[in-house]
């Protein structure tokens, strides 16, 4: 058999090293009282750095789409179906996937040059040297973190996406308070705000694990933590939108 | 004490390592020389378990560092020390909190004053007052850093310690504050000490031994004495007697 192309074993690298990292990170949950307190710490951190831009990002898409619905629908359904499609787009897909993108430019990129810094400047190995696991000390803290945060976040983007919806609805829209969160209660069941939850923790996971892995890949000097952030950045969004088209087939099937 | 048999190592396709044999005895001071880039720091990351050789061992008091295993290593290290060049202080934390993650969370939980003691003690044997427990990294000097990395790397009290270039980048006065340090190490606590350097004064201040790494082998070995009067001509080139010969014809 023919040896594979180089593009090809530097996609079976990245694979095969994050797939060891992974099995640390699982290995290592066996001992929380090492990484515990990191990851509160941590969570704490992610939290209240993500927020902002969250609410931001979540309020401003609840906004448009509270107002795109109202023009296109107006004269042709009843205005309380406005609540019922911000609803439904809201919690399917506007806040957990900016809530995503909100945690990759927060969290992500900043775990990508954070430990990229610690790996160029020997911190890595000093940890390794004075018999502390970096895997244990720097990345299950972090993924933990990640996978507490970013459903946390996605419920707190719910909220924050639909009170933005109903107050431009009610402004530039003729539905009124009662017919809006009508139409929200007319679409709201159980399963797609658990799926929305669902969400947020996999696009948390993935974020802190890629940025984990992609920061430890770091070799050289300055240059390289930014090439890593960079690269680190373009590949957790084109997980996460991968991900959120593996996962919407979940929502027809079980919801 | 410490062994390298026939060490081969390639980093990105280059061959870095072309076959080492090294001895360090106990107690001794060996100062380890050579161009930029010649693998001096890879032959030291090697010593400590921190990669892992293509070809050839490392033995550390007869016990294979290649091939030990996870838990095995981790026992070696207790027994080492490893200067980082630049500090490799971890920034996010304070001094204290960097002396602290290198003791063992056991004993320490048992006996917590034990290892303030211990990181007090640390500070004092690398003549840094307890005031600077409080700060970060960042706020240190560059030669204050080195000192405190010398303090997390001999805070168990190690019996082998490894320097990667201490002396790189410090004032005059301060190298000969490394310098002495080194030798007090080495007194105090009877450590075995591989020093990277390429200052022919710390040579002369500190070691017992040189070796000369050249081309990924061991070019020289013998003692500083040897080493300075040695006819070798890359071994002259190297301290500096070639080049004073060649600027003599030169003018």
């Amino acid at each position: 058999m023919a040896p594979p192309t180089g593009f090809v074993r530097l996609v079976l690298g990245h694979v095969g090293r994050s797939a060891v990292l992974a099995s640390a990170v699982v290995r290592s949950l066996a001992r929380p009282c090492q990484w515990w307190r990191l990851a509160v710490d941590e969570v704490h951190r992610q939290a209240f750095t993500a927020l902002p831009l969250v609410l931001l990002l979540t309020g401003l898409g609840g906004a448009v789409t509270s107002q795109q619905v109202g023009y296109q629908f107006d004269g042709v359904l009843p205005y309380w179906v406005i609540g019922s499609v911000v609803a439904a787009s809201v919690i399917t897909e506007l806040a957990p996937l900016l809530t995503g993108i909100a945690l990759v430019g927060i969290v992500g990129a900043r775990i990508a040059a954070e430990l990229g810094a610690m790996q160029v400047t020997e911190q890595v190995d000093a940890l390794e040297v004075i018999g502390r696991d970096p895997v244990t000390y720097l990345v299950t803290p972090r993924v933990v973190a990640g996978l507490v945060t970013g459903p946390a976040l996605v419920a707190i983007a719910l909220a924050g996406s639909l009170f933005a919806g109903w107050a431009i609805a009610v402004m530039v829209t003729p539905v009124t308070t009662p017919d809006f969160w009508f139409g929200v209660r007319f679409y709201v069941r159980d399963f797609p705000f658990f799926f929305a939850l669902i969400k947020g923790a996999a696009f948390g996971l993935t974020v802190t694990f890629t940025g984990s892995y992609v920061g430890l890949e770091a070799r050289g000097g300055s240059i390289a933590v930014g090439r890593v952030t960079t690269g680190a950045v373009v590949a957790m969004l084109a997980m996460i939108l991968i991900l959120d088209a593996l996962l919407a087939p979940l929502l027809k099937v079980v919801g | 004490m410490i062994r390298i048999e026939r060490l081969y190592k390639s980093l990105g396709g280059q061959r870095v390592l072309r076959g080492v044999d090294l001895e360090i005895g106990r107690g001794e001071i060996l100062a380890l020389v050579g161009p930029s880039g010649t693998g001096k720091s890879v032959l030291l990351k090697h010593i400590i378990g921190l990669m892992q050789p293509d070809a050839g061992d490392v033995y550390v008091d007869g016990r294979s560092v290649g091939t030990a295993s996870y838990r095995e290593l981790t026992e070696l290290r207790r027994r080492m020390g490893y200067v980082f060049q630049d500090g490799a202080l971890l920034d996010s934390l304070t001094i204290r909190e960097n002396l602290r993650l290198a003791l063992d969370d056991e004993s320490y939980l048992r006996d917590p004053s034990r290892g303030e003691r211990r990181i007090e003690e640390s500070l004092a044997l690398v003549n840094l007052d307890a005031i600077v427990q409080d700060k970060r990294p960042g706020e240190l000097s560059g030669g204050m850093r080195k000192r405190v990395g010398v303090a997390r790397a001999i805070i168990h009290r190690p019996k082998i310690i490894l320097y990667d270039e201490p002396t790189a980048g410090l004032d005059p006065r301060n190298v000969v504050h490394m310098d002495a340090l080194i030798s007090r190490m080495r007194d105090r606590l009877g450590a075995t000490s591989v020093v990277i350097t390429h200052d022919l004064g710390s040579v002369r201040r500190i070691a017992d031994r040189v070796a000369l790494l050249l081309d990924g082998r061991i070019r020289f070995s013998g003692t500083a004495a040897e080493f300075f009067e040695s006819r070798d001509p890359e071994v002259r080139l190297f301290t500096g007697q070639e080049t004073e010969a060649l600027l003599e014809v030169v003018e």
